[in-house]
């Protein structure tokens, strides 16, 4: 049964989104080993700023996105600097420093609670619990103003990581600070900076997507937790340590969560539709049971394709 | 490969494991006449109001032991944050309200009796509200006010029941629990098996003979839609459902369901015609997300839309212009026209700069006079009493909502619904009151079209 175009529209806009997400989820893991469980509250983060900025100043979040990525990526420095990197160097193992992201995770969505509350209860915001800006958006010969743009920031987006690793000393730097940390240390490399730049840029993607969601989506105090499983689905998918697989990986979850489901909901009947969340889910596991180095370990050779190892 | 697959089978296990324990643990009579009614307690107090245009006059009395009860103190439960909070933020300021009225009264007649209030939040959570009350009984408290959701007040209803704690509902509105046996729970909004019958005669009378619904799918939608659907069909209506879960990080995203909705909408028109076709959306505020993300699926935009969501501003504030682009209408219980009722709006938009509706804040102040009123026609904060005696207190209260009738079950009879439609009002997008729905005779009154 052939399916609404909308429906494939919303499903690139989504998808589009989540590699944003997901990049930066992927990146902080390729440097520094540490699986970021607070990475979709930055997202919040960057959503609550663009909706402050708005109500306050009455700025289109369009107009704020450089600024709220930059916020981001500070305060994603900050949650490395203060709270991962000196448990990292006393010998934390990589679940425990898992574990202390769970906790951040919850500190943000409480911090988020209070803005939430100060919002609604002292400046009589009514929305600032669930907010919807589409509202603000433009629309181009019948395309959303939001899918345009995201669409740019992405590909703008996975340029400058090529550019930034293949061009610059600073992505030869990362490049050696990835494979042989030690190694690049000795020969002068200060990896703990390589470390940190790759979280500014990581919560500054992070703060970017939630710029644009607002468009999209409603957010909310406990937004990150609606997305955090889908963001590890992505990454996992293109390989934990592929940012182009997370790009890819991004776009393939976003669009199949959306499509897959609404095929299955013509098909089987609408109840199906309530189980979206679980597309993800099944997807994750099914990498990890039969590719757990994610798609881009596949490689094509002699017309057959085989998993590198 | 061996990591890969113990990774992935201890994942499938731990969700079927989660599975298995998520399983296992989830008509106002509008009157024309004038009436005085004069509600006496303890020895000569009164209570006067006049409703309407001419002249009739009805005494009521409450009797009560006439002696000082000391502070009595009503227990609050309310939605002050979670998907409710903007209901249960005004009903806070309503109660808060009440009390005061409560408490001057008293002081006017020489009654040393006062009343209190304990208010918590139970974070639209039944489990919360269910620790709420636990506490509040620990203290002795035996009435109780608020109880936003239906959900909530079934989950405290038993411990109610086994320790003789009297429940005022003032938003329940569930048909899961319409036909239980008299006992704790009073709700003194009408439940919702009431609520959709206006929306059925709306679509008919105005010639929609098919509805896409919308329908969030939980016991309050569900009910919602079943007292929809058998009045429609009755009247000769066919109607499609596409359902939506609730999600508690509020995150909604409607695409698959708008995708769904207009495939149905096409099948529709092709089958009824253009204009013989409408939307009702049921459930709660993200019925705004729904409308905005609508303009994804064009064709979805080109019929009305109906909703229960009315006086909810954060649905137009989501919404933004698509309210308009639809026609988006709903029905509400609507209070009976009073100069009671007429100098409570007035307060209260002062006091808070919100309009008060049946759900946030009328119901509410009305809970806190028939709390107040029961306790005091039976002398004492006994919850056998009040619960034996609160029937007839609320069929002779005359309240901001109304006349609060009950029925045998503890749930507040039938009464007209107000029709609200959407219209720019200074610039901002407002629910606006367009007719009524009568209960006697079930009819549609248009008095002000949205166009």
């Amino acid at each position: 049964m052939a399916l609404a175009p909308g429906i494939f529209t919303n499903a690139l806009l989504y998808g589009v989104l989540l590699s944003m997400m997901a990049t930066g989820l992927t990146l902080t893991y390729l440097t520094t080993k540490i699986p970021n469980f607070a990475h979709g509250n930055f997202v919040t983060l960057g959503a609550y700023l663009g909706y402050i900025l708005f109500k306050f100043y009455n700025v289109n979040p369009y107009y704020s996105i450089p600024l709220t990525a930059v916020v981001c990526g500070a305060v994603a420095v900050f949650v490395y600097r203060v709270v991962l990197r000196p448990l990292a160097n006393r010998g934390a193992p990589t679940i425990a420093l898992m574990i202390v992201t769970l906790a951040i995770n919850l500190l943000f969505i409480g911090f988020f609670g209070i803005i939430g509350d100060v919002l609604t209860n002292v400046y009589r915001f009514g929305d600032a619990d669930f907010f919807l800006l589409s509202r603000l958006d433009f629309s181009m010969s019948g395309i959303s103003g939001v899918m345009i743009v995201s669409l740019v920031c992405l590909i703008g987006t996975v340029v400058s990581i090529y550019l930034l690793l293949s061009k610059t000393n600073f992505g030869l730097a990362m490049t050696a600070s990835v494979e042989k940390p030690s190694l690049a240390e000795t020969i002068g490399i200060k990896v703990d900076r390589v470390y940190t730049i790759s979280w500014l840029i990581g919560g500054a993607l992070a703060g970017l997507a939630g710029s644009l969601i607002v468009f999209y989506l409603p957010v909310g105090p406990n937004f990150a937790n609606s997305f955090i499983i889908s963001i590890f689905a992505a990454s996992i998918l293109g390989g934990l340590t592929s940012i182009y697989g997370a790009v890819v990986g991004g776009m393939v979850i976003g669009t199949s969560q959306i499509v897959v489901t609404s095929y299955l909901g013509s098909i089987l009947g609408p109840w199906v539709l309530s189980y979206q969340a679980a597309v993800p889910i099944l997807i994750m596991v099914g990498v990890l049971l039969f590719l757990p180095a994610g798609i881009t370990s596949i490689s094509l050779s002699k017309g057959v394709a085989k998993r590198k190892t | 490969m061996k990591t890969g697959v113990t990774i992935g089978v201890s994942v499938i296990i731990g969700l079927l494991i989660g599975a298995a324990v998520v399983y296992a643990a989830f008509p106002s009579t509008t009157t024309t006449s004038t009436s005085t009614i004069t509600t006496t307690v303890g020895g000569g107090s009164t209570i006067t109001t006049t409703i309407g245009g001419a002249t009739s006059t009805i005494t009521t009395t409450v009797t009560g032991a006439g002696s000082s009860l000391g502070t009595v103190t009503i227990g609050a439960i309310l939605d002050l944050t979670g998907d409710q909070a903007d209901y249960g933020q005004l009903s806070k300021s309503a109660v808060n309200m009440a009390l005061s009225d409560v408490n001057a009264w008293l002081a006017t007649q020489g009654s040393s009796t006062r009343f209190a209030l304990n208010i918590q939040d139970d974070a639209t959570d039944p489990a919360t509200a269910l620790t709420d009350i636990q506490n509040m009984a620990a203290q002795g408290i035996k009435i109780y006010v608020g109880l936003m959701t239906t959900g909530i007040a079934t989950n405290v209803l038993s411990y109610a029941t086994a320790n003789n704690l009297v429940l005022i509902s003032t938003a329940s509105t569930g048909t899961s629990i319409d036909n239980r046996t008299l006992g704790d729970l009073f709700r003194i909004v009408p439940p919702d098996n009431v609520e959709g019958v206006p929306f059925a005669s709306a679509l008919t009378q105005a010639g929609y003979t098919h509805a896409v619904l919308l329908v969030r799918n939980d016991p309050f939608g569900t009910g919602l839609a079943a007292s929809f659907e058998a009045p429609y069909t009755t009247d000769g209506g066919t109607y499609d459902v596409v359902q939506y879960t609730p999600i508690s990080t509020g995150s909604y995203d409607f695409t698959s369901q708008l995708g769904q909705m207009q495939s149905d909408l096409s099948a529709a028109q092709a089958t009824y015609g253009n204009s013989h076709v409408a939307i009702l959306a049921l459930g709660d505020a993200e019925i705004g997300v729904a409308l905005s993300q609508a303009s994804t699926f064009g064709s979805l935009l080109t019929v009305p839309w109906f909703t229960n969501q009315v006086s909810s501003t954060d649905l137009l504030t989501t919404a933004g212009n698509n309210a308009l682009t639809v026609k988006l209408s709903g029905f509400q219980p609507a209070p009976a026209a009073s100069t009671k009722y007429t100098q409570f709006y007035n307060r209260f938009v002062t006091a808070t700069g919100s309009v008060p509706g049946i759900f946030s804040g009328l119901a509410a102040y009305d809970s806190i006079w028939l709390a107040a009123l029961a306790i005091l026609a039976c002398g004492s904060n006994s919850g056998q009493c009040v619960q034996a005696s609160f029937s007839t207190v609320a069929d002779n209260y005359f309240g901001v909502t109304g006349w609060v009738q009950m029925n045998a079950n503890g749930d507040r009879t039938a009464t007209n619904y107000g029709d609200f439609g959407v219209q720019m009002v200074n610039g901002t997008l407002a629910w606006v009151p367009i007719g009524y729905w009568d209960a006697s005779t079930q009819q549609i009154t248009l008095t002000n079209s949205t166009g």
